[in-house]
């Protein structure tokens, strides 16, 4: 049952990476085209998910919207990760002051609410991508640093590194060909869910405002919509659904990720 | 069974507390006699002398009464005043009304019109009228209900300054600061309860000089979301909104049969102000060929839902000084064209996406005006000029503005009735902090033809100046002038008596009253 949810996330996944990827040639109008007098058109034959307030064609909307979704959910899980990845080994590997130091960042960090502080920071520094970017890569590297450093923990003291660090290995040998291709798999599965979470934090954002300017951008959409949800309620429940959809993608394969890479559970299959 | 004990009565604690919430937020059925007005914001100050925001300078206009006041065709009248004199060219005199009283029972002398004066003069007190008393070289008392004015010269606009409401002196003294919180003036209505961010009560003063209002008393409501504030009105529980309904909830409001809206031609005016000292702006045929790419008539239509009339200029049809004929701008793209070609700005390829530049156009984070923005931007690419728009929030956007961090930005003058504003928005010397010439536009005719209508206290002549100024920066085009937008009232049907005023005062509220069919 679990791996079936697992593959539909997976489905939903590669729907919407080839989406953002071809979304020039899929959608069928450019985006930003309006048509004031068919502002708030309901979805109709030619413009299948219905028209804004301007008369843009939301279909066309909602598929360059994923592309910022993309890059967003991309850059921001990559930057947090190789951050994480770096701290987090740092900090289990050497422990002492090291570890101390960024725990107690960590400490501090973890003290903020994560979405506040990141209205807080594209307030500061202004709506764009860029910003948008950087407000969640400033918390979003937290949680990989903690598990990196927890598994740290437990490999720098198993038989096979001792053994490396006998050998002569050096520091940096042991953490990146040793250590870390054994303790990825938390990883990984922390980055899928974090997919979810940042796409769904770039929706906030941008529904408050503080998002993309000029692109479409499903909260924005979301947001907009909000204010016609009496006149036009198709304008925020496409967008909606999008979102929805996504969220629940990424959910679902880390779900199935988290079983299938669960190395107690492959021990446990294997005996029964 | 032991550890259930504990749990059961925890239980029975949330189910109490969860009752308690759910009756609380019950809200109450309205008074009657009450009525409760809609707001979008919040007022900051309610005192006459310090209040800057328009709804503090609304609800103003029913607490307090002014020595002059204007009537719904932005006439001015005299108000506290049974009359005046203009013995000399820098002299006023007024005679007070015998009789007024506060709304603590103290009558209203000569004494508290200068106290009131003497404290906007104050500039420690930081009052935002400052400037407009700054010709005022004496304020003498003859005697308890006498008072005389004497300025530095001739100053036409003067007497338009005198509509801020006068306070008792002895409980402004005692109250200092805190006399914002809780006024108190010799309006038809008088101060009962503010809740910050949520709500202002007033009851109806029954010692008013004018006769007790026919309301028992009037309720501001805070209520910021557009989609909200719809609704309660829909629901009863607000009953009428002031120019607070978006346009695209018009259509719903007009369907419903318990609702009645009112129309009225306004005065408040939007515009695109230039920054002048920007390279390609400064070029009066860029600005003119912009003006033409405009397309007014379609956002009128499609996005503001037939409620504005197109502009041509900051003084509205209604004003003695308005002058019509003046260079317009209707929408001709391929004059737009030409003129940039003259101007030496060519489209690199025609109807391709390349532009022939670049600008900037600042706006707030008003939805409504993000999206016109965005008409804007789509009506200016037609003509190959390629439009950035960006939305800030309020304090970022309007600091900007003030410091000329700007290409092109839009927003609308509220309320405008004396023609001197464009001695506070294009003379060469009100760039701010001293005036509004945000643009820093220079021209010498302009600036002596300002000065010239400060001093000139003949109507007629006056109106001549001001409509020379009007031809000049049509022609100029410091500003692109947008449109005046319809005023809108939307309220419970059943309610009598409620007209609109220019600068949007509800000093109308005193004649307000619910005929017999009200819900």
């Amino acid at each position: 049952m679990k791996n079936r949810f697992a593959i539909i996330g997976l489905v939903v996944v590669i729907i919407f990476a080839l989406t953002a990827i071809f979304a020039p040639i899929l959608a069928p109008y450019d985006p930003n085209q309006q048509e004031l007098r068919e502002g708030f058109g309901s979805p109709r034959q030619g413009h299948l998910l219905g028209q804004d307030r301007l008369g843009r064609d939301i279909l066309s909307r909602i598929i360059f919207g994923s592309r910022v979704s993309v890059l967003v959910g991309i850059s921001t899980v990559s930057i947090s990760l190789l951050l994480g990845l770096t701290i987090g080994s740092l900090a289990g590997y050497y422990g002492g002051a090291i570890d101390e130091l960024f725990m107690r960042v960590i400490d501090i960090l973890l003290a903020f609410p994560g979405i506040l502080l990141a209205i807080f920071m594209t307030a500061i520094l202004g709506p764009s991508l860029r910003n948008v970017i950087l407000a969640l890569c400033v918390l979003g590297w937290v949680g990989y640093a903690r598990i990196v450093r927890g598994q740290f923990l437990s490999v720098r003291e198993r038989e096979y590194t001792l053994s490396v660090k006998a050998l002569g290995a050096s520091d940096l040998r042991v953490i990146l060909r040793h250590i870390i291709p054994n303790i990825l798999s938390p990883v990984i599965v922390e980055a899928t869910f974090g997919m979810a979470a940042v796409i769904l934090a770039e929706a906030s954002l941008s529904f408050l405002g503080l998002g993309t300017q000029g692109m479409p951008s499903w909260g924005a959409m979301l947001s907009e919509g909000a204010e016609f949800l009496e006149v036009a309620p198709h304008l925020s429940t496409f967008p909606g659904c999008a979102i929805i959809l996504i969220v629940l993608g990424f959910n679902f394969l880390g779900d199935g990720l988290r079983d299938w890479l669960d190395p107690k559970k492959v021990v446990v299959s294997r005996l029964s | 069974m032991s550890r259930k004990g504990p749990l059961n009565w925890r239980l029975f604690l949330l189910g109490i507390c969860l009752l308690c919430l759910i009756v609380s937020s019950c809200q109450k059925k309205p008074e009657e006699n009450v009525l409760v007005i809609g707001l979008e914001g919040n007022p900051t100050n309610l005192d006459p002398r310090l209040a800057t925001d328009a709804y503090s300078v609304r609800i103003d206009s029913i607490i307090f009464n002014g020595l002059m006041k204007l009537d719904p065709r932005a006439n001015l009248l005299p108000n506290l005043t049974e009359k005046y004199e203009n013995p000399t060219p820098t002299t006023y005199r007024f005679y007070l009304k015998k009789g007024v009283k506060f709304h603590n029972g103290r009558e209203l002398t000569a004494p508290d019109v200068k106290y009131t004066f003497e404290t906007i003069r104050d500039p420690s007190f930081k009052s935002p009228h400052l400037n407009s008393f700054e010709k005022l070289k004496a304020i003498k008392i003859v005697d308890e209900y006498t008072i005389e004015f004497e300025l530095q010269e001739p100053f036409a606009p003067f007497l338009t300054s005198l509509v801020v409401g006068i306070i008792p002196r002895d409980i402004a003294e005692q109250e200092g600061e805190k006399f914002g919180q809780h006024p108190m003036g010799t309006g038809p209505f008088k101060f009962r309860r503010w809740v910050p961010g949520s709500r202002i009560e007033l009851d109806a003063n029954p010692d008013y000089y004018e006769g007790l209002p026919r309301l028992d008393a009037v309720v501001f409501k805070v209520v910021p979301n557009d989609t909200t504030r719809v609704f309660e009105l829909k629901k009863g529980s607000v009953h009428l909104l002031q120019n607070s309904v978006p346009p695209d909830s018009m259509d719903i409001l007009e369907e419903d049969p318990g609702i009645e809206i009112i129309r009225k031609d306004g005065i408040n005016y939007s515009y695109i102000g230039f920054n002048l000292e920007d390279k390609i702006l400064s070029n009066k045929k860029v600005r003119q060929a912009i003006a033409y790419a405009l397309n007014r008539e379609e956002i009128i239509e499609y996005l503001l839902k037939g409620l504005a009339v197109p502009a041509t200029g900051l003084l509205a049809p209604s004003n003695w000084a308005y002058e019509g004929e003046v260079a317009r701008y209707d929408y001709r793209p391929e004059t737009s064209r030409k003129l940039l070609d003259e101007a030496g700005y060519l489209d690199p390829d025609g109807e391709g996406p390349k532009s022939r530049f670049k600008l900037s156009y600042r706006t707030s984070t008003n939805r409504l005006r993000q999206r016109i923005g965005e008409v804007l931007a789509r009506q200016l690419r037609e003509v190959g000029i390629e439009l950035e728009t960006r939305s800030y929030e309020w304090g970022t956007f309007f600091a900007d503005i003030k410091s000329g961090n700007f290409q092109l930005y839009t927003l609308t003058w509220v309320g405008i009735t004396e023609p001197d504003i464009y001695y506070y928005v294009f003379h060469s010397s009100s760039v701010p902090p001293q005036g509004a010439n945000r643009g820093r536009y220079k021209n010498e005719e302009i600036d002596r033809l300002l000065e010239e209508g400060r001093r000139c206290l003949e109507q007629d002549s006056r109106k001549e100046i001001y409509s020379r100024i009007q031809k000049i920066l049509a022609e100029e085009l410091p500003y692109i002038s947008l449109w005046y937008s319809t005023n809108v009232v939307a309220q419970t049907k059943g309610i009598q008596g409620f007209e609109i005023y220019p600068g949007g005062e509800f000093t109308s509220l005193k004649e307000v009253y619910f005929t017999q069919e009200q819900p």
